[in-house]
């Protein structure tokens, strides 16, 4: 005869209150270690999505996922002339308000270089990869989309192809893979209005390179968008830092660079599109 | 967050104990020895723990896919915290026993 199985049997109620109010705390305990994991998990969530050897990104800094950071639109090509790199890929990411199904949603636009990055990395559990270089879009379950949903970001619609789980950035709001040109188009987008006040408020400015900037030339290119941000007298890509992004290569590289990514960065198209208007006067404060 | 769990626990085997107070008391009188007393609290202890982390992975693993942040439940640190369930519970049933040495056999015949 077993003593506690007994006594257990003679008030069963007593023992099953007993057990529910421990279980609550150690489901209390369970669901509090595991919000912490998954913090933890989606803050490296990018980092371990790209699985890159080394970052590069603006020097002196801690960037891309801590501050901002801007690296030249030829940076990835100047890093496939490195020896011992075997592959480099652009990285734009940033986080923008947008209005889906009328209501505001924060999302966090992250650019794939297109032609050697159609999303092979991403288990969809909808749809398909990008296969466009333009105005497709793979998003996640938490924005609410399905496949074959429209999306109006900037200036154009996307439509939305593929769906993928779990792909949130550390703030909890969706990601949305798109290519790198229609990341920076998005990100250059600003309202007529801004524009123009933007445009107003820096023929003010008593910065003479601030002046120059509005020239001629460049606004019979305003049509075309998108129109990338300078780089100027900025040069960003000062120190290497130690981060890239690349393929993982069978054999080790001698250098300490295997493959390389710019965070945040703008292709350069021709020397003469310098300032966009949608910039505000103080970043031109070097 | 143990340390709670922990607090709970010891009191909850602590009350139980309480409530088996007569039926100690019996059992000393009728000439029991120390260790099946101590035995039967300890187990009783050990069976509610192991009962309440079945249930809270259960309810877990039911309850945390639909939050709104990501919850991570691995299985190791599910055996984990069943060993220190078990601990806990081994400690927590201290209180009981120590309880129950107090309960003197004469109790019952009042």
């Amino acid at each position: 005869m077993n003593l506690a199985l007994k006594d257990i049997g003679n008030d069963i109620v007593r023992f099953t209150l007993a057990t529910l109010g421990v279980g609550a705390i150690l489901v209390a305990t369970i669901g509090i270690n595991g919000l912490y994991r998954g913090v933890v998990y989606e803050a490296l969530l990018i980092v371990n999505n790209f699985d890159a050897d080394l970052w590069v990104v603006q020097g002196d800094g801690l960037g891309p996922f801590t501050e901002k950071s801007y690296v030249s639109g030829s940076l990835d090509n100047r890093l496939e002339g490195v020896p011992g790199v075997r592959e480099a890929r652009r990285f734009i990411e940033f986080n923008k308000q947008f209005l889906v199904d009328g209501q505001r949603k924060g999302i966090t636009i992250v650019g794939l270089d297109y032609p050697k990055d159609h999303g092979e990395w991403l288990t969809l559990i909808d749809g398909r990869r990008l296969e466009a270089g333009h105005y497709e879009a793979i998003a996640d379950k938490s924005l609410g989309a399905v496949v074959g949903d429209v999306l109006r970001l900037g200036r154009d619609d996307y439509s939305v192809v593929g769906i993928v789980s779990g792909q949130v950035d550390p703030g909890g709001d969706p990601l949305l893979f798109v290519t790198i040109v229609d990341a920076q188009a998005i990100d250059l987008f600003a309202p007529s209005e801004a524009v123009l006040l933007n445009r107003q408020s820096r023929s003010l400015s008593p910065n003479p390179s601030a002046q120059k900037a509005v020239s001629p030339r460049w606004r019979s290119h305003w049509s075309r968008a998108p129109i990338p941000r300078p780089y100027g007298n900025r040069s960003f890509v000062g120190e290497m830092s130690t981060c890239s992004r690349a393929k993982k290569s069978a054999t080790p590289c001698s250098t300490a660079a295997s493959g390389v990514s710019g965070s945040r960065f703008w292709r350069l198209s021709s020397p003469c599109l310098r300032w966009p208007a949608a910039l505000s006067p103080s970043l031109f404060s070097t | 967050m143990f340390t709670v769990a922990g607090g709970v626990i010891a009191v909850t085997v602590f009350n139980m104990t309480l409530a088996k107070v007569p039926s100690i008391a019996l059992l000393k009188l009728i000439g029991a020895p120390d260790r099946v007393i101590v035995g039967m609290i300890v187990q009783s202890a050990l069976i509610l723990g192991v009962c309440a982390f079945v249930a809270s992975v259960i309810v877990s693993h039911l309850l945390f896919p639909h939050f709104p942040r990501t919850v991570v439940l691995l299985p190791s640190d599910h055996a984990q915290f069943f060993v220190v369930t078990v601990l806990i519970c081994l400690a927590a049933s201290w209180a009981g026993i120590h309880r129950a040495f107090q309960v003197r056999a004469r109790e019952v015949l009042a």
